[in-house]
């Protein structure tokens, strides 16, 4: 708080302290009570009403109200009274205050801080903003509403009564605007996330509802005509499960009466090649049956192959029923017309006299004697016809001619009746008065007919016109000449446009000759049209359409109008052409390889194969197809069972991709060894249908690789033979050096006792001479033995004090030989240790001689100290107690490259010390291999003329207290020497096999971690418990516990969950994996490259937030989801608009882009971002869905940090691929924190929260 | 004075190793091979027997188990010389029944060491 605001508050009186004692006790009991209900709500709405309540109450305010910042599209802002309590009606919702700093209210959102004001009338800093005015408003706080982005508004509390706010209220003021603002962000998550599942569930369903959106039955089957595909359609209308009518298990829901005719006709068609139509009854789901119309067409390959066959059956129940009609109407206008009761008359006009025959006086319904005239008959004339009837007589009788008038009766009895009268005016009758004579005669059936076939056609059409996209009709002659409503609502052509031959306008130019020609010859041949063009939509857009008209032929056999119906099949178009280019691609790529391609087809049990299988294995031209029991019977029998089992695992388990290594019959009866790898066609419902295969024949590897096991093989047998030669060669010499050795002793003594002294030092020089010579061959046989395994542990109880002081004192002559002085300092109560004495000892010598070579007038110091278990470092964990000898001297010690090869057998500092200091240089190679028998180890920490400090630790128990992994001997890794270079933090690794634990430590060390072995599981948990390490890489195959059991107790194990486990196996399990929560997944031979990246990923920081800026497609979906595992914030965006306003609140630690997608310019997009001095730095990772152009590539090479193109086999290729360029940006991560606002909106936060700190406890 | 049984084939070696001995004042008496060295140690009954392992008609692993069988022999201990430093003879030794083992070449005063000490158990063992 300011403190000139601090410093307001009077001195209080007792009782004024009580009341603001209750007062803070209501507070902070409301504010927590609010905490609780902001936590469980994310209805906005309903919160910011609950807290104006509760804030006005705990401040004892009459007014409080939540105020939302509004930025209006003329860029101007306000804060909308969202909520409150105490306003005059139509405030809330409608009214707003400033939203600058000359308003309390604004100024509170512009910086952040809490404002008091405890008189408004007198302020300086602010104008009182006309609503507070209206209200009597004196003294108000207002505090900002924000959570993790920008500003939501301000919360504030207004009083026109007497009294003071104080910063404690701001306070409580804020707090419930913190948790406002919290529950605002998971709010806005929440709808985020609900609009993200939305966007796939639209997207899902429109994946689905693609091939349903034909209205036609759809079906996609085989070459050979086994269906596979059906859309839903059919299952919706036959009611059969997927499963059911697939193959040609179609002929179940078939007319019995109809189906042989169909399948013959089905079968001459795929024999043939030649489309198939086809008109037959169906069976629907209630049993009864609809006549549809099928048409089947071949899919070609570029080769002219077929590869498949699309079908379609249209539902034609309604128009044979028209049809049926149509017949039915001619039959019963024939019938009507022969029966025809024409009636003669002549009316004698100057009389007004009709003479009628009884035929007439039936129609018009006269008695037979009654004398009829004129006005009789006319008066029977239906009276919307007697005007026209009238002219016409009238006509009829000036001008003298003929007339024929089609017109209805009205009966006496009200019935109607149609009837037609033709005549002639003539004054030739013998009165030569003028007279009408005619015939007249009742049409009322034929007109019943004619309506009732109208009736139907209407029906037909909407019918048609509630099926199909667009639906027309021309004349007969095929030319628009009605409007056509659906026609124009697609393409948007007026009727003005359209019409006549306008229409043609709307079709792509390049469709316009072939949609001529086949109207042309339709018309010609007055047969169904059928054609596909692209049709220009009302957007300008052309969609692909699938065209077919029929011709309506009146009773005379001429066309009367044509129906026509265009079907939109662009979606389906699509997905064909993407089948067709995956087809060819895959073509293309079997032609490519060498690989023996199958298609086998799971209903006919049949399979395909490509010319490969005859090139490869010799088989003849009948090996085209087969049956799968044919490739079952090729499998060398030890194999069958292992690939049976496995590729009916992978169709059965709804899996999709299998491979497997096994031996395949050549022609010749050899077998070649086989990598077959296939994958799983599926139908929508996951039925499984094909499986499409590559066999590659990998004999000549498998056979290299034999021969190389077998170099190896042969090449250790011969290094082992070698060591039995050099340990047997090593035994032969000692016997006459043993000899040689004995006698010098003897001659020395007796000489000494003769007193011929003379001669001594002779002999001396003999006997040190052969025992320099035993000690080399000594050294080459420990050196063989161990590489010849024969070097044997032998356990016994030792006291670790007098073992030290034995050695001291064995080696206490030869150290003193150079004026050295040997120092020995053994702790207290070391007790024994139980392990190999005599190799201890050796070590001890060793190291002790060794010192004593390179050390002139100095002091050797042999130490002793038993370590407590305990994590002193990554290389001393162990559960074990253990003891710790140390060897150091103040010799000359050693360069860095000298202690790198200091292990190595035969290697001494440098060439001239042999010469100086003699020895075998085997002895510390020894003394490391002996370490590391006994389970421990040995390191060294030495500059060069500073001296040399051996330190030896070795378990106290030999038999239980082995040092994880160093079971074995095995080269000493360089990096344990080298304590310059700080361990960055340890991984460990947990993998039975000695050598890969060996590989796995050498590439951490030279990564700069520290390791940790464990050679089984129960270890390594156990170390995981006691480390915690960074990582752990964890091998899947090992003895008693396997490492499933290991992932597992790691994952259940509260203080373990966090620590990611990367899994390294030689199988492919990597689903299972990441299930039990494997943070990443390696096969053997591990890739070490993109080790180091996951690793790098692992440096330490949380992931950050990925924007990603891609269609919202499986792919995103599946990104997301992945990256989202492993940590990452997700933000998804389409839009150019949405990002940005993401952009403005977050800055994203990455931003994913796929530069070509609709809605979106990239590259527009990526300049924008460089013009932001915030956004500039931001790295983006650019996924690309379709290729682009090189110049494309270039100019996102500078720009991007990585360009991944949508790999051909799905988003897995993508993911990999962009994880790894994530882990690249990792080692340089930006030099501010990502996710985080710039440096003054976190001095807000700061301040902020400083205000809430009172009311925490 | 202790008596001690040699049995070794190697000339030069027999020669060299009993006459250090005896000038450490022992009583030395040799045998050439297995056989023996197993009858020499039933007539001789030497304090402790120096027994070679690689030896003409029976082997020292084969004496070692007679001397051990033997009632008259049972009780002598065994020190074990060999040059058979690979993997498997110490086990391979101490379980044929010698009671400590002195690879070759000879570390003299280490040998006199062990001389002693198969000595001074000798009574226990004999008491069991």
């Amino acid at each position: 708080m300011p403190p000139d605001q601090a410093s307001q508050t009077d001195t209080p009186s007792s009782s004024q302290l009580a009341a603001s004692l209750t007062r803070r006790e209501r507070q902070h009991d409301l504010l927590a009570r609010f905490g609780m209900a902001a936590l469980k709500s994310t209805d906005i709405a309903e919160l910011l009403q609950q807290a104006t309540a509760l804030c006005a109450e705990a401040l004892e305010a009459e007014l409080c109200k939540a105020l939302e910042w509004v930025k209006d599209a003329d860029g101007s802002e306000r804060l909308l009274v969202r909520a409150g309590v105490g306003w005059h009606p139509a405030v809330v919702g409608r009214r707003s205050v400033g939203a600058d700093l000359t308003s309390p209210a604004g100024y509170a959102l512009k910086t952040g801080e809490p404002v008091i004001t405890n008189d408004l009338g007198a302020e300086s800093r602010f104008r009182c903003p006309a609503l507070l005015a209206e209200h009597g408003v004196t003294r108000a706080v207002n505090v900002i509403i924000r959570g993790e982005g920008a500003p939501f508004g301000v919360l504030e509390v207004d009083s026109s009564r007497e009294g003071r706010f104080d910063a404690a209220d701001a306070a409580f003021l804020q707090g419930v605007a913190n948790l406002l603002g919290g529950a605002i962000d998971r709010a806005n998550d929440a709808a985020a996330r609900r609009r993200t599942e939305a966007l796939l569930r639209e997207n899902e369903a429109q994946f689905r509802g693609l091939a349903d959106l034909i209205p036609q039955l759809t079906w996609m089957a085989d070459a050979s005509g086994a269906i596979y595909w059906y859309n839903r359609r059919w299952y919706d209308y036959t009611g059969a499960r997927p499963g059911e009518t697939e193959g040609w298990n179609w002929r179940s829901v078939h007319h019995p009466d109809h189906v042989d005719r169909a399948s013959d006709g089905f079968f001459r068609a795929i024999r043939t090649g030649e489309p198939w139509e086809d008109t037959f009854p169906l069976r629907g789901k209630d049993g009864q049956y609809r006549w549809f119309l099928s048409r089947a067409v071949p899919v070609r390959g570029q080769d002219g192959r077929i590869l498949r066959w699309l079908g379609t059956n249209t539902d034609v129940t309604e128009q044979r029923k028209a049809e049926s009609r149509i017949m039915e109407a001619e039959r019963r206008l024939q019938l009507a017309l022969r029966a025809a009761r024409i009636g003669a008359w002549s009316w004698n006009l100057e009389e007004d006299r009709i003479e009628a025959d009884g035929r007439l006086r039936e129609i018009f319904d006269f008695t037979a004697d009654q004398p009829i005239g004129g006005s009789d008959v006319t008066g029977r004339v239906h009276p919307d016809d007697q005007p026209r009837i009238g002219g016409i007589i009238e006509t009829a009788r000036r001008e003298r001619g003929e007339y024929d008038a089609e017109f209805r009766i009205l009966l006496p009895s009200g019935e109607v009746r149609w009837a037609v009268a033709r005549g002639v005016v003539t004054d030739s009758t013998p009165e030569r008065s003028l007279t009408l004579i005619g015939v007249t005669w009742d049409t009322t059936d034929a007109k019943r007919a004619e309506e009732k076939l109208r009736l139907s056609e209407e029906r037909f059409r909407s019918l048609v016109e509630a099926t199909a996209a667009i639906v027309w009709y021309t004349s007969g002659a095929g030319r628009f000449e009605t409007p056509q409503p659906s026609w124009s609502s697609f393409t948007g052509q007026t009727f003005d446009e359209l019409k006549g031959i306008g229409w043609v306008e709307a079709i792509h130019p390049d469709d316009r000759p072939h949609t001529s020609e086949a109207w042309r010859a339709a018309r010609a041949g007055r047969t169904i049209y059928k054609t596909e063009h692209r049709l220009r939509r009302y957007d300008g857009v052309y969609r692909d359409m699938l065209v077919r008209a029929v011709p309506l032929l009146d009773a005379g056999g001429a066309v009367q109008e044509w129906v026509g119906v265009h079907t939109d099949i662009t979606t389906r178009r699509r997905a064909e052409e993407a089948l067709r280019e995956t087809e060819e691609r895959y073509r293309l790529a079997a032609q490519a390889t060498n690989d023996a391609i199958w298609d086998w087809n799971l209903s006919s049990d049949r399979i395909h194969w490509n010319e490969a299988v005859r090139t490869l294995f010799g088989y003849g031209a009948d090996t085209g197809e087969t049956s799968a029991s044919w490739w079952m019977d090729h499998i060398h029998p030890d194999d069958q069972d292992h690939v049976v089992t496995g590729i009916h695992a992978v169709i059965d388990g709804g899996g999709t991709r299998w491979n497997d290594e096994y031996r395949f019959r050549r022609a010749d009866g050899s077998y070649a060894s086989i990598l077959d790898r296939g994958f799983v066609l599926r139908s929508p419902i996951g039925q499984p249908l094909r499986m499409i295969g590559a066999m590659q024949d990998i004999s000549v590897r498998k056979r290299v690789e034999e021969e190389l096991e077998a170099a190896r093989f042969t090449a250790e047998e011969a290094n082992r033979a070698k060591s039995l030669f050099i340990a047997n060669m090593s035994h032969e010499l000692r016997t006459p050096l043993s000899a040689v050795i004995g006698y010098t002793e003897m001659l020395e003594e007796e000489l000494a006792d003769l007193g011929v002294d003379s001669m001594l030092p002779d002999l001396e020089k003999i006997e040190a001479n052969a025992r320099h010579l035993l000690n080399l061959i000594n050294g080459v046989l420990d050196i063989s033995k161990i590489e010849a395994g024969k070097m044997e542990v032998h356990g016994e109880d030792a006291d670790i004090a007098e073992l030290t002081r034995e050695v001291a004192a064995t080696v206490e002559a030869l150290v003193s030989k150079k004026g050295n002085r040997l120092a020995v300092e053994v702790a207290d109560g070391l007790g024994t240790m139980h392990t190999d004495v005599v190799k201890v000892r050796q070590c001890l010598f060793n190291l002790l001689s060794n010192a004593a070579k390179f050390t002139e007038d100095g002091t050797i110091t042999l130490s002793v100290e038993r370590a407590a278990p305990g994590p002193q470092g990554a290389e001393e964990t162990t559960s074990a107690d253990m003891v710790v000898f140390r060897v150091t001297d103040t010799g000359i010690g050693m360069t860095p490259e000298q202690v790198r090869r200091l292990f190595e057998r035969f290697m001494q500092a440098d060439s001239s010390t042999t010469r100086r200091f003699g020895g075998t240089g085997l002895g510390l190679a020894i003394t490391k291999a002996f370490a590391n028998m006994l389970g421990g180890e040995i390191s060294v920490d030495t500059a060069s003329g500073q001296g040399t400090g051996f330190t030896l630790r070795l378990p106290a128990d030999l038999r239980h207290g082995r040092l994880a992994g160093t079971a074995d001997a095995d080269p000493l890794r360089v990096e344990e020497v080298t304590p310059s270079q700080a361990a960055r933090e340890t991984i460990l690794i947990i993998d039975d096999e000695q050598a890969m634990r060996e590989l796995l430590a050498r590439f951490l060390h030279r990564e700069g971690f520290g390791v940790a072995l464990a050679a089984d599981g129960q270890t390594g948990l156990s170390i995981a418990r006691q480390i915690r390490p960074r990582a752990i890489l964890l091998d899947v195959m090992m003895p008693r516990t396997d490492g499933w059991s290991v992932l597992s107790v790691l994952k259940a194990e509260p203080d373990l969950a966090d620590i990611p486990v990367i899994i390294i196996s030689s199988r492919r399990e990597k689903g299972l994996a990441l299930s039990l929560g494997a943070a990443d997944y390696f096969t053997k031979p591990v890739d070490w490259q993109r080790l180091h990246r996951v690793l790098s990923g692992l440096g330490g920081q949380a992931p950050g937030t990925a924007l990603v800026m891609m269609e919202a497609d499986e792919t995103r979906t599946l990104l997301a989801a992945e990256l989202g595992r492993d940590g990452w914030q997700i933000a998804e965006t389409e839009t150019e608009e949405e990002a940005f306003s993401r952009l403005a609140t977050t800055l994203p630690t990455v931003i994913l882009l796929d530069p070509v997608m609709a809605g979106l310019d990239g590259f527009a997009f990526l300049k924008a971002l460089d013009r932001n001095p915030d956004w500039r730095d931001i790295p983006v990772i650019v996924v690309v869905a379709q290729p682009i152009g090189r110049d494309e590539t270039e100019e996102l090479r500078g720009r991007v940090q990585d360009i991944i193109p949508m790999a051909e086999d799905g988003a897995d290729g993508v993911i990999e691929e962009l994880k790894e360029a994530i882990a690249r940006l990792r080692p340089a991560p930006p030099d501010r924190p990502p996710q985080e606002r710039g440096p003054q909106d976190r001095g807000m936060d700061a301040g902020a929260t400083n205000g809430t700190g009172g009311t925490d406890g | 004075m202790a008596k001690l049984l040699l049995v070794e084939d190697h000339e030069e070696i027999w020669d060299f190793l009993s006459r250090r001995l005896k000038r450490r004042g022992f009583d030395v008496v040799l045998a050439f091979d297995g056989r023996q060295g197993v009858d020499m140690a039933r007539s001789e009954q030497p304090d402790v027997i120096l027994l070679d392992m690689n030896l003409p008609i029976i082997d020292g692993w084969t004496a070692a188990r007679e001397l051990k069988a033997g009632q008259e022999t049972a009780g002598i201990p065994i020190i074990a010389l060999t040059a058979h430093a690979m993997s498997g003879d110490r086990e391979k030794t101490l379980q044929a029944g010698c009671d400590d083992y002195h690879p070759k070449p000879v570390d003299f005063s280490r040998l006199l060491t062990q001389i002693d000490t198969a000595m001074q158990r000798r009574p226990q063992t004999a008491g069991e």
